[in-house]
């Protein structure tokens, strides 16, 4: 089963009544599917208003956010086990995660962050997403995330690292298009570039959320999902889709939730978007991708060269990558040379403002 | 046969017989008065209600006035201060500007309590809700939903449903004093009667709501997606859907500023002091927040 080509929406209790209404109504507004962050949903016991509208027949993507499956070591059972759960809970038709790593030699992110795109790191990620994808009833769909530092000595392109992710284990994309557009206005590139170098066929669904420059007009691009969706993520969409042709969309929004007219006014520039996109650009669908979930020998891609051996010693000098970088960016240890000292204080803040965020909503439940 | 005649034993079997089929037909009376001649989808109907109609079903006419504050306040019409509600003096659109319906003309004037509720400014909720119990609110309500076979009709099935009981009671009596009379031991029959006054209060009463208005009942009580979204984005909300929300869920979803005064949240309070931390609030609508929340905990990408 594949998510059909509309507009969804990410599921919270803010959105459930408009997720809720949407779902029920028909034509342009009627909302496609959802989807949830499986860690916040108990697997025996989903919130009766997402257990209801799964009830009514809405497909609902089960959406990872702790297994880190870029860190150095795999991800740890019983976060998989719990992920395949939720999605057997909600009959989630794909389940999905992200391209990044959040633990090394205990430091915990609170918030997930990019990988090194060097063929270790690749031959780690290829790993732990064949385990994760083997013991999903599902398929796995890989999410790209927003970069807001560049690991130095990258030996690889984001797209082509993604693509031959995708290629060696048959996973679909989940583009996130709000952070593919926060990448390139933070770090520069080419968007037609990038979309011809990525395997569009696998492509399940597109994220799309709000974000800023926070902190005023010369700051980074922050993929916030607190803010409208603009006029320049917009023209990223149609971009993409121009490319990619209709494909399901999902608007996320977790924070600062507008009143109702002005989020059904984002919806309804989604669906806008979606109509104009070009359906003779609409390469092989997700379906066809899903069932030929092995590499596909007919990309006229030179081929890639083996990937090295997983042993000790490389999954060592990978922790010690992350670790590194974790110990800068949460304990303000000295930082290993080659980042740009500005892209360390971006992430620095962003995962200052996700504890703090965290630490508010644990005091809020708590009173 | 005369059951005054009967020896005390036979006519304690017969009574306890006659019992048993006393209980039996009350709830066969019951359920005849609740049947409803409407077989409407129970889902259409509770659309068609306004909100302060579906307050009165659900809980009478004090959750009506909350229901019928709660929207107003949403919409900007009204405002608390110092605990006494006043009028803003804000005038309501004469589009609707919210929802789905945004841009279709609003509904012509408001409902029968919301009337009454912006009559009766200044006021607390507490004047408004004993004046509401006064005026003539719980009768057009009543009449409404009578027609809309959700409540069932009339007093006089009340006593219907309460005459087999009172028929065995009265036999009982009868039974009572002859034996007292006769100096016999009266023990098991007192026994019995006691039996029969709880069944009069508990059970032989007439429902008040019909088959369908208990469907149409549960349909609304199932709206965990409204109590989640008015629990934490009240701004996602018309002012329809706030006093909708109000209405089903009472004060566990009514905005911060008003919770406290809400007759709900006091009668919860009471029944909290009353019964211990388990008891539960809102006239049966208790706080749901543990079931509801799971989604926004986490956030995805979000980096704000």
């Amino acid at each position: 089963m594949t998510l059909p080509a509309g507009v969804g929406l990410g599921w919270r209790p803010e959105a459930a009544w408009l997720i809720d209404e949407r779902s029920k109504s028909c034509g342009w507004a009627r909302l496609a599917f959802s989807e949830v962050i499986a860690e916040a949903v108990p697997a025996d016991r989903p919130p009766p208003a997402l257990a209801a509208a799964v009830e009514r027949g809405l497909p609902v993507v089960a959406h990872g956010v702790s297994l880190s499956l870029g860190g150095a070591e795999p991800p740890e059972r019983a976060r998989i086990e719990r992920l395949a759960a939720v999605a057997r809970a909600l009959r989630s038709p794909l389940v999905s995660e992200h391209v990044s790593f959040s633990r090394a030699q205990g430091l915990e992110s609170p918030h997930f962050l990019p990988v090194p795109y060097t063929r270790p790191q690749l031959a780690v990620l290829v790993e732990h997403v064949r385990r994760v994808a083997g013991a999903l009833d599902v398929p796995l769909a890989l999410e790209n995330v927003a970069a807001p530092l560049v690991w130095p000595g990258d030996e690889l392109a984001e797209a082509d690292f993604l693509a031959e992710l995708l290629e060696r284990t048959g996973a679909l994309l989940l583009l996130d298009v709000a952070n593919l557009h926060a990448n390139l206005v933070n770090h520069g590139g080419d968007l037609a570039a990038y979309l011809a170098r990525l395997p569009l066929d696998r492509i399940a669904y597109l994220h799309v959320a709000g974000g800023a420059r926070v902190g005023g007009a010369g700051a980074m691009w922050r993929d916030t999902h607190a803010h409208p969706i603009g006029g320049s993520l917009l023209d990223t969409l149609g971009a993409v889709l121009a490319r990619t042709g209709p494909r399901p969309i999902l608007l996320e929004r977790d924070h600062a939730f507008p009143t109702r007219p002005e989020l059904e006014a984002e919806l309804d520039a989604l669906a806008a978007a979606l109509d104009a996109a070009p359906a003779a650009a609409a390469s092989q669908s997700p379906a066809d991708a899903a069932a030929h979930a092995t590499p596909a020998p007919e990309r006229p891609r030179a081929p890639a060269p083996a990937l090295p051996a997983i042993d000790r010693a490389l999954r060592g000098t990978l922790a010690e990558r992350h670790h590194g970088l974790l110990r800068t960016l949460l304990d303000g240890a000295a930082a290993p040379p080659g980042f740009a000292p500005a892209h360390l204080d971006e992430a620095r803040a962003i995962l200052a403002a996700k504890h703090a965020r965290a630490a508010a909503h644990q005091r809020s439940h708590s009173r | 046969m005369d059951p005054l005649q009967l020896s005390g034993p036979t006519f304690l079997m017969f009574f306890v017989l006659a019992g048993l089929g006393v209980a039996a037909a009350t709830v066969a009376l019951r359920h005849l008065v609740a049947r409803a001649l409407r077989r409407d989808d129970p889902e259409s109907i509770a659309r068609g209600l306004h909100p302060t109609e579906v307050a009165f079903l659900l809980q009478g006419v004090e959750r009506a006035v909350e229901a019928a504050v709660a929207g107003l306040h949403h919409r900007g019409v009204i405002e608390l201060h110092a605990g006494t509600l006043k009028h803003t003096g804000a005038r309501e659109p004469a589009v609707a500007p919210e929802g789905v319906f945004r841009g279709v003309a609003a509904a012509p004037g408001r409902a029968p309590v919301e009337d009454f509720v912006v009559s009766r400014l200044p006021a607390t909720i507490d004047e408004l809700c004993s004046a509401a119990h006064s005026a003539h609110l719980p009768v057009v309500l009543r009449a409404r939903l009578e027609d809309e076979d959700l409540l069932v009709r009339g007093e006089h099935v009340a006593w219907l449903v309460r005459l087999p009981v009172l028929a065995w009671l009265s036999l009982g009596g009868l039974k009572l004093l002859v034996g007292l009379a006769h100096d016999r031991p009266v023990g098991v029959l007192c026994f019995l009667l006691g039996l029969g006054v709880w069944m009069l209060l508990r059970l032989a009463r007439a429902p008040r709501l019909t088959r369908l208005g208990e469907a149409v009942a549960s349909e609304l009580r199932a709206s965990a997606a409204l109590q989640a979204t008015a629990q934490t984005a009240p701004q996602q909300l018309s002012g329809a859907e706030m006093s909708l929300a109000c209405a089903i869920f009472g004060y566990t979803v009514a905005p911060a500023a008003l919770m406290s005064v809400m007759p709900s949240f006091q009668a919860a309070v009471l029944a909290t002091s009353t019964s211990g931390p388990g008891a539960s609030g809102g006239g049966g609508c208790g706080s749901s927040c543990g079931s509801s929340c799971g989604g926004g905990c986490g956030g995805c990408g979000g980096c704000s």
